[in-house]
């Protein structure tokens, strides 16, 4: 056998071992989160059923709903639109695992974009997970890609055309917070997007809050975006939370600003449509090194020279933005949007205990309030 | 079908860049080939 050929062979050999070993961390990040049922959970849906399109597919996310026995209002959270935005998908997490309902109802979705925690942007640096020490033990959940997975939708147009006929960057065809109000025969994203539509016009749900975390160069940041027939609503609340010393910005939805739920909920259902915002530097642009610890702590120091230099739209110093802080405000804003629906909508109150209070997450951390895995 | 299509494409360039690598004298060349094929195959599998 010739030397080159030989050569080849050994590379060969190489090239199987790196395939398996990368192959198998690829998919490891495909193995779902472990999110426990609280003592507040009912019962648990897919999204399937509800577009039945979806049964089988990788997308067919779970609904958590905790009910009461006593009738009033459905408030309806949704987590893990963009996997790369955590505190969204944790604030779900707390309530599902803390929470119960004494009066109405709450649905909970908490990776609305499943396929979108199968995968991660490596190229951002972005590590795979992210993990907290409970009373039990460790907890991990996975850190995913602000889009859907090519490998469930590809390829990607070079200019997206949504269904409103309006041009955006062609990855944005798998953002899920730009499909709505979905389209059933349109692309996996679209599909998923009026799959959560069709769930909220089914449910009937009274208000329908869509968390996210926000870049802090990015305007729209600490802030509440409220479709204008929740304008109301989203006003009293903000002055209630600056009563408990959380600053927020209230933005009114714009009505050319297409695809996004804050617009097509309200626009295409009877729901009161509120998305809200946090800081997250680990989607920054200005940010330094990338790992576990910015997702967790907000520490970067290239973010307090930003803020130095009036660069961003949010304080930021040496503490960065914890995760508990930014759960804590969702938390919080969620608790006093619903006040407010029950002072606005009387027939539509829910009311419900057990998730902790922002300074009770500071003080404890996150991870005390998730419950065993097994 | 696109799918279908492009997996085709790359089992097709796979191969022609494994029998680039069995043709090849030069052995860092060879090496090149070799981290060329990594990426084709995990797509080719549509791992990532």
């Amino acid at each position: 056998m010739k030397k080159n050929h030989k050569i080849a062979i050994g590379l060969l050999v190489f090239i199987i071992i790196i395939s398996i070993a990368s192959g198998i961390e690829f998919i490891d990040q495909w193995t779902p989160d472990v999110i426990v049922a609280g003592p507040g959970v009912t019962r648990i849906a897919t999204l399937s059923d509800y577009f039945p399109e979806l049964k089988g597919e990788f997308s067919d996310t779970a609904i958590y709903f905790l009910e009461s026995e006593h009738p009033g209002g459905t408030v309806f959270v949704l987590g893990g639109t963009h996997p790369n935005e955590p505190s969204s998908m944790l604030t779900t997490v707390l309530l599902i695992e803390n929470v119960r309902v004494t009066q109405g109802r709450m649905i909970i979705i908490p990776q609305a974009n499943l396929s979108g925690f199968s995968h991660n942007d490596p190229q951002e640096g972005s590590p795979r997970s992210i993990h907290f020490n409970t009373l039990s033990g460790v907890r991990q959940f996975r850190y995913g890609s602000r889009a859907t997975n090519p490998i469930h939708q590809w390829p990607d147009p070079d200019i997206y055309i949504n269904q409103f006929g309006q041009s955006l960057s062609g990855s944005d065809t798998r953002n899920l917070n730009r499909g709505y109000p979905g389209d059933p025969e349109g692309n996996y994203t679209e599909q998923i997007c009026y799959g959560i539509m069709e769930f909220i016009r089914k449910e009937k749900c009274d208000l329908s809050i869509d968390l996210h975390e926000a870049s802090p160069e990015y305007p729209v940041i600490n802030a509440i975006v409220a479709h204008e027939d929740a304008a109301d609503m989203a006003s009293m609340a903000i002055l209630d939370l600056q009563m408990e010393n959380l600053d927020y910005n209230l933005e009114i939805s714009p009505p050319s600003f297409r695809g996004l739920t804050h617009r097509e909920w309200g626009d295409y259902s009877d729901t009161l449509a509120i998305l809200m915002e946090t800081a997250n530097a680990s989607q920054g642009r200005l940010r330094g090194r990338t790992d576990e610890d910015l997702v967790l702590t907000g520490q970067d120091k290239m973010y307090v020279k930003a803020a130095e230099l009036g660069r961003l739209y949010v304080p930021y110093d040496e503490t960065g933005h914890p995760i508990e802080e930014r759960v804590g405000r969702h938390v919080m804003a969620i608790r006093n949007l619903v006040n407010n629906l029950n002072f606005m909508f009387p027939e539509n109150t829910v009311e419900y205990h057990g998730e902790p209070t922002y300074q009770e997450l500071l003080e404890n951390g996150f991870g005390h309030y998730l419950l065993p895995s097994e | 079908m696109l799918t279908l299509i492009y997996r085709l494409i790359i089992v097709f360039i796979t191969i022609l860049v494994i029998r680039d690598m069995f043709k090849e004298e030069d052995v860092w060349n060879q090496l090149t080939s070799s981290i060329v094929i990594i990426p084709f195959i995990l797509r080719l599998l549509m791992i990532k």
